[in-house]
């Protein structure tokens, strides 16, 4: 069997946030969390609003860095200020709210910004802004002022800014937050691609089941700690799991779990609404 | 009664907004819909009184809301708003004072601006810690929920909420769901929404208007709505999803059905009456 290299560990770390001006009592945010990440995985990290998956995913790329333990990313502790550079490069960052990371005046000179401090050629730049903006269906707009885009809009352009890095690991801080349902569609299948096509290691923030549905392993989050972490298809079919972690289940999973609970043999792993229905025909046609 | 009338608006020489027409009764729920860009927050900008429309006016029973003499009692005491990015609308040093912000200005007494903040907090389950906290201090759906309590505190005849669950996990969002429902059931007030899908808040509205690109594309009740969301583009809520995929076979389960114990209430019902059916057969 080869052994694949984890390219993320998060060894008992814990993050206690900095006291504000003496208004905020220092509390901890993050409590003993271990995490191994294969390459080439796609992993889904959920939780409730204020369980601390913004400050894990800031633990990613050095943003900030645990008050106890290791983050080891590319075999490279995040504490060490000579590797800082190469962990920033490996890993690309999307956050919740694109507004908070776009600077430049322009598309162009946005997805630019990134790339001209990682030295890359002017060539090189042009052809990748192109191909950026086809990934993200904004080509046509380089000149565009960036304040002239709408939310969803500079949320894809963030994303291009991101993917013209071509980082390892891409982590995304809730990316589809702001869209509407076709945007989503598209910014998962280039999610979708950049993993299994390129083999980027994607780590997704997110309180969507639905989203979470692409992942290989799912972490459930709650008030700090990891509450729970394993194949995605049985974190998303255990529904006493997601209800204590004040997550809500798939309502396909609900009628499926309430079926069952009846007496009825359903394949509680049938989440999308077309198979959840196919379980109740044939529930429908056994009658006799 | 809040009615937009012929409502146009332009960025640069580009219109956002072109002919917006409707009205809203009091105490109905209005949602409007509309893919990112489609104009949504201009409009709640519109109705809120902040920006002033190029060509047309909105009135709030029968008041202009752009007339100067009518505009400072009618927005300040009636509209209450909270933006799709509540970090924007909170920045006081603790977010108690932020609720009390708007009190304040009203010259409220300070035993009543405790109560109502007592009241509030109590209805949205925030807690004393977070009150004390700094705005940038806390979790993003904290900050939701605070925005939304220094909305309602106020108890407004018009709220109105700019993508009020974007950002939200689910659970969240289904209680912020209840809260509005509650006080809506409450206070009987005239609630305007945006949203970016036709998710779980349509089934709450009353009428729902699609935006597309900044033009008026359908006002309709929520129902006929999720009929038509393929072909506009939207995803219908899953509930209406597999109901829709279960009737196509001829069954009848009904189409208001909008929560899960709903929902498995109907498939159980529809189980049984199979069972009968086919004894009967027999």
């Amino acid at each position: 069997m080869i052994k694949v290299e984890n390219i993320i560990k998060f060894k008992n770390v814990s993050y206690q946030k900095p006291s504000f001006f003496g208004v905020q009592k220092s509390k901890y945010i993050l409590k003993n969390i271990n995490l191994n990440i294969k390459k080439g995985e796609f992993v889904c990290v959920m939780g409730a609003n204020g369980c601390g998956k913004s400050t894990l995913a800031k633990h990613f790329n050095g943003l900030l860095l645990p008050s106890q333990g290791d983050v080891i990313i590319c075999g490279k502790n995040t504490k060490n200020d000579k590797d800082n550079l190469e962990i920033k490069k490996n890993v690309g960052m999307i956050f919740q709210n694109p507004e908070s990371q776009i600077v430049a005046c322009t598309v162009e000179e946005e997805i630019a910004f990134g790339m001209e401090n990682l030295c890359f050629s002017r060539e090189k730049m042009g052809k990748n802004i192109k191909k950026v903006l086809q990934d993200v269906n904004l080509a046509g707009h380089e000149k565009a002022s960036t304040f002239s885009l709408s939310c969803g809009e500079k949320q894809r352009l963030a994303i291009a800014s991101v993917l013209a890095m071509q980082p390892k690991i891409l982590i995304l801080d809730e990316p589809t937050s702001m869209l509407d349902d076709k945007s989503k569609g598209q910014i998962f299948d280039i999610i979708l691609k950049l993993n299994k096509e390129k083999g980027i290691t994607i780590v997704l923030i997110t309180h969507f089941i639905n989203e979470a549905v692409y992942s290989d392993r799912t972490v459930i989050m709650n008030n700090g700690s990891m509450a729970a972490f394993g194949d995605t298809e049985d974190i998303i079919s255990d529904i006493n799991l997601l209800k204590n972690n004040n997550l809500v289940p798939p309502e396909s999973a609900c009628v499926l779990d309430f079926l069952k609970n009846k007496g009825y043999n359903v394949d509680s792993k049938a989440f999308s609404n077309e198979s959840c229905a196919e379980q109740i025909f044939k529930i429908l046609g056994s009658i006799k | 009664m809040i009615h937009a009338e012929n409502i146009y608006f332009k960025y640069y020489k580009e219109y956002v907004l072109k002919n917006i027409n409707f009205s809203v009764k009091n105490g109905e729920i209005f949602g409007i819909i509309g893919k990112t860009g489609s104009g949504k927050s201009t409009l709640v900008n519109i109705l809120s009184g902040l920006v002033k429309p190029d060509e047309g006016t909105v009135f709030i029973d029968g008041k202009n809301i752009f007339n100067k003499k009518e505009s400072g009692n009618l927005l300040s005491k009636k509209i209450s708003t909270v933006f799709q990015h509540p970090e924007k609308q909170l920045f006081n040093k603790c977010i108690y004072d932020d609720i009390a912000f708007s009190m304040k200005n009203q010259n409220i007494p300070e035993d009543i601006i405790k109560k109502n903040i007592t009241e509030v907090c109590k209805f949205l389950n925030i807690s004393d810690d977070i009150l004390n906290s700094s705005p940038f201090c806390i979790s993003g759906g904290e900050k939701r929920k605070c925005a939304l309590a220094c909305a309602l505190v106020t108890k407004p005849k018009i709220l109105i909420l700019d993508e009020p669950t974007s950002g939200l996990d689910a659970y969240t969002a289904n209680k912020f769901l209840n809260y509005i429902k509650e006080y809506h059931n409450k206070e009987k007030s005239t609630i305007i929404f945006t949203s970016n899908s036709v998710g779980n808040f349509a089934y709450l509205c009353d009428k729902i208007l699609i935006l597309d690109n900044g033009e008026e594309k359908i006002l309709d009740k929520p129902e006929n709505i999720f009929k038509k969301c393929k072909e506009l583009g939207f995803s219908a809520p899953n509930i209406w999803q597999i109901i829709s995929i279960i009737n196509s076979k001829g069954y009848n389960i009904p189409e208001k059905t909008s929560t899960i114990s709903e929902m498995q209430e109907n498939i159980w019902k529809l189980i049984k009456e199979k069972e009968v059916e086919n004894k009967c057969k027999i």
